[in-house]
């Protein structure tokens, strides 16, 4: 029994120990769990108890909340209090108490705003921050909001992460844990998201240029032409550039209008491009697979780095100024070899290009298709099979051939 | 040892083998509730699993031994459901607008978002055996994943060919080729008012069979492609079912595009064809750009590479006259090279459209950094080219808005109405900055010069 009691009194001093050990500025990490367990361990919620807060307004919404979490050290409770009006102008102030010591005798605070459109689009309560007087907030810009998910009920998140669920009720424990409200937290900003979303679209399809090539493959000889440097997310060229014709001795280049951004769409999987010239086909994927030097020379393209209404610029062959040399897509430079022996100069070719959405070995849908006519000029003869008045330069050709035979 | 490699060899085959598809795996669990265990990224690439307060209901859809799906009742209180990838021998089940991914694996249910560059991510596992570390968890399913799409060939290959049954067919059915075709008809599609140079005009071919069968290309509805046919133009480009006007005026006869097209498999070639008038309502744009120089950049051990020049813009004649075609008053610009007299283009415009003609001289390229330990100077900028000088001629000049860039005169807005405008770039090219020296004891390249700005006579 003595042995007990020891056992007993150790472990409660060293329970102790950490509790006044930890600090505040271990905010994030003891809100989000951090010091329990690896495996098999359950949330620890800060249960009932704690201190009383006596705000309250006209609304209801002031008053004390119990946290799931302690937010900070050993404070079970913060207390809320919203101010609608002041000096007769809106404010939807929220000032929340956190408890414990903050800076002096102050008490660690943080200060939010009401989002109205949530509120009135949306049907519940979203507080952003705005001011904090917490040295567990230092020196973080990350941004934390508590969003109604229930009556009276409000998940505690940051960065879009829950860290606590904050309640009137301490019976609501039961049925708002951290989990619960994560997924409630996510679904009301997939409601914010997809409005969002449908409104950048709107704003795609108001340019006529975008509207004209939705879910077309369009072509120019400069880069440029195509998309304006920077402006991956916006329409930034007026389309006259863009070219039915291109000259094989140039720059070829080529970029996708996708009806809705491939990331968003068909999230997890990968974009296949499909060359074709005279019915002989390639595709990046195919290729990709038969050898380890087509696998480096073809990188696998996923959909998560498409995240525009518009691909970025890519090229059957062009010029790059940084590298001072033409820079080739072999997948589609296969095509043009395979189509060698039918080249003859000033003929043009029809040459199409195809955007699949692809996954486990598979071609999905086709979410953008554009043809090209490529003309094989005088010049574009040379560049192709050779100068030979220059025969130290390799023409493509050649060129392929050598990547071929490694 | 050798006992030892036997073992080793005698496990990984033993694990290889027992990979079995998801209808296996599912076939020894119910539909129930199940304990999740979430993962908690702890930094810098910790992640260990927690237990979560409350099991999620999970229920396998399908025949007990044939899961064709899974709802999964995410906290509770979301409708999750995950679809299967591959009937035929399926590796996991997908959820289409999250991608999110979900695989039984003795016993424990992955719920998880899958890469093929970086493999699995594991949000969940539901299950009432406890995890593994996270990183024993992640190699068992992505070994899992890897085996599967091995194993998977042979029904992945049959849905294939399948499908690429069904895509021959269909490209079958609307191939002109082996078709008798009775006429070809080109459709404007959403006509544009206003078609002029560089304007890309929309027009769709309706084929009709001998049979009755209309047969349409895809900007009309249809599943005919572009390539099945053969095309005679007059005034530019056409492919893939848009049409670029030509950006010369001299290639477009009769102030008019025309197209004749047939199929490229009827030996009778039965025609059809398309025109349309052109009222020159497009503003147009010259690029008579002087080039820019190079930048410094060797890296050679001893110096630092200057900056090239750049080019001085093209000086150039422009003779603009008035002309009443397709009953638009337009203007016919012919532009030539100043010195050498050769004509660069022709072009007609609109009275009330703009065109802008820029030979701004090209900036110079910056002198390289120093960064040599032998010899650490800064390359010297290159200097900017001239802009070039515009001569403007013809009965029409009086027509013309001039705006020279920069600086733009201040002209009265109601010109601007009723005038071509004509925006003149001839800027003197920017000047290359020095490289900067190395260290403070070296020394920084100068800077180029910047080119003149060009003259403009009219």
């Amino acid at each position: 029994m003595k042995k007990i009691t020891t056992a007993l009194t150790l472990g409660t001093f060293f329970l102790f120990s950490i509790g006044a050990n930890a600090q505040l500025g271990k905010l994030k990490d003891k809100i989000s769990g951090s010091g329990s367990g690896s495996s098999g361990k359950t949330e620890k919620s800060s249960g009932g108890g704690g201190k009383q807060y006596k705000f309250e307004d006209p609304t209801g919404l002031s008053g004390t909340y119990y946290t799931s979490e302690q937010i900070i050290d050993r404070q079970n409770t913060i207390g809320w209090l919203f101010t609608k009006e002041k000096d007769g102008k809106i404010i939807n102030n929220l000032y929340v108490e956190l408890g414990g010591k903050g800076y002096g005798d102050r008490p660690n605070s943080v200060q939010f705003s009401l989002k109205e459109k949530y509120k009135t689009k949306y049907g519940f309560n979203y507080f952003y921050l705005t001011d904090k007087d917490c040295p567990g907030l230092a020196n973080n810009n990350h941004s934390f909001v508590f969003m109604e998910i229930a009556e009276n009920t409000y998940a505690f998140a940051e960065e879009g992460k829950v860290l606590c669920v904050a309640m009137k009720d301490v019976a609501d424990f039961s049925t708002y844990d951290k989990e619960t409200a994560q997924v409630l937290y996510d679904q009301n900003m997939v409601k914010v998201n997809e409005e969002a979303m449908q409104k950048v679209t709107d704003e795609w399809m108001a340019n006529e240029v975008f509207a004209k090539n939705v879910k077309k493959v369009v072509f120019a000889s400069e880069w440029y032409h195509l998309q304006k440097q920077g402006y991956a997310n916006k329409m930034g060229v007026d389309g006259k550039n863009f070219k039915t014709e291109l000259d094989m001795k140039g720059n070829m280049n080529f970029m996708a209008f996708f009806e809705n951004p491939p990331a968003v769409k068909y999230p997890g999987q990968q974009i296949n491009i499909e060359y074709e010239m005279n019915g002989v086909k390639a595709n990046r994927e195919e290729l990709r697979k038969s050898s380890a030097a087509w696998s480096n020379m073809v990188p696998i393209l996923e959909t998560k780095d498409f995240k525009y209404h518009q691909s970025s610029v890519r090229a059957i062959r062009e010029y790059n100024q940084y590298q001072s040399a033409f820079v080739q897509d072999y997948a589609a430079i296969k095509v043009i070899y395979d189509n060698r022996s039918q080249l003859k100069v000033d003929q043009t070719y029809s040459f199409t290009i195809r955007f699949y959405t692809h996954k486990d070995g598979e071609n999905g849908e086709l979410i953008a298709e554009g043809t090209v006519t490529l003309k094989y000029t005088k010049e574009a003869k040379l560049v192709f099979e050779g100068d030979p008045a220059k025969p130290t330069v390799k023409g493509v050709f050649k060129q392929f051939e050598d990547f071929l035979e490694e | 040892m050798r006992l030892l490699l036997l073992i080793v060899a005698f496990l990984t085959n033993t694990h290889c083998f027992t990979q079995e598809n998801q209808y296996d795996e599912i076939a020894g669990l119910s539909s129930g509730n199940f304990i999740v265990h979430k993962v908690i990224d702890k930094g810098h690439g910790d992640y260990r699993f927690e237990t979560a307060t409350k099991p999620w209901p999970v229920s396998f859809e399908g025949e007990s031994k044939k899961v064709t799906s899974i709802l999964i009742k995410r906290a509770g209180i979301i409708d999750e459901k995950y679809e299967i990838d591959l009937p035929g021998f399926p590796a996991y089940y997908v959820n289409a607008s999250s991608g999110i991914c979900v695989s039984v694996i003795d016993g424990k249910l992955y719920y998880y978002t899958y890469s093929i560059k970086s493999g699995s991510k594991i949000t969940y596992i539901l299950s009432s055996k406890s995890p593994g570390k996270y990183e024993v968890e992640k190699k068992i399913l992505d070994d899992y994943r890897s085996e599967m799409k091995k194993l998977q060939v042979d029904a992945r290959e049959e849905r294939i060919e399948e499908n690429n049954a069904i895509a021959a067919k269909e490209a079958r059915e609307n191939s002109l080729e082996g078709k008798s075709i009775q006429s070809i008809n080109f459709k404007l599609i959403n006509a544009p008012s206003d078609i002029g140079m560089l304007t890309i005009v929309s027009i769709g071919i309706e084929c009709t069979l001998a049979d009755g069968t209309i047969l349409k290309t895809k900007n009309l509805g249809g599943k005919t492609p572009y390539t099945d046919f053969d095309f005679e133009v007059k005034g530019g480009d056409y492919a893939g079912g848009d049409f670029k006007v030509a950006s010369d005026s001299r290639k477009i006869p009769n102030d008019k595009i025309e197209i004749v097209g047939w199929s490229k498999f009827d030996a009778k070639k039965v025609k059809g064809s398309f025109s349309l008038k052109l009222n020159y309502k497009s503003d147009i744009f010259y690029q008579y750009q002087g080039k820019g120089g190079a930048t410094g950049r060797g890296m050679t051990v001893g110096y630092s590479v200057h900056g090239g020049n750049g080019t001085d813009g093209k000086s150039v004649k422009v003779a603009a006259n008035a002309q009443t075609i397709n009953g638009e008053s337009i203007i016919k610009l012919v532009i030539t090279d100043a010195y050498s007299g050769e004509v660069l283009a022709e072009a007609k415009i609109n009275a009330e459209s703009k065109v802008t003609l820029n030979v701004s001289g090209g900036n110079g390229g910056n002198g390289e950094v120093g960064t040599s330990n032998y010899g650490g100077d800064g390359g010297n900028g290159g200097d900017g080219g001239n802009g070039g000088d515009v001569y403007l001629t013809g009965n029409a000049v009086g027509m013309l808005n001039i705006e020279v860039m920069p600086p733009a005169p201040a002209l009265p807005p109601d010109c601007i109405t009723s005038m071509l405008n004509i925006e003149v770039m001839q800027s003197g090219g920017r000047a290359g900055a020095g490289g900067k020296g190395k260290t403070t004891i070296n020394t920084s390249g100068t800077n180029g010069s910047s080119g003149s700005k060009g003259n403009l006579y009219n």
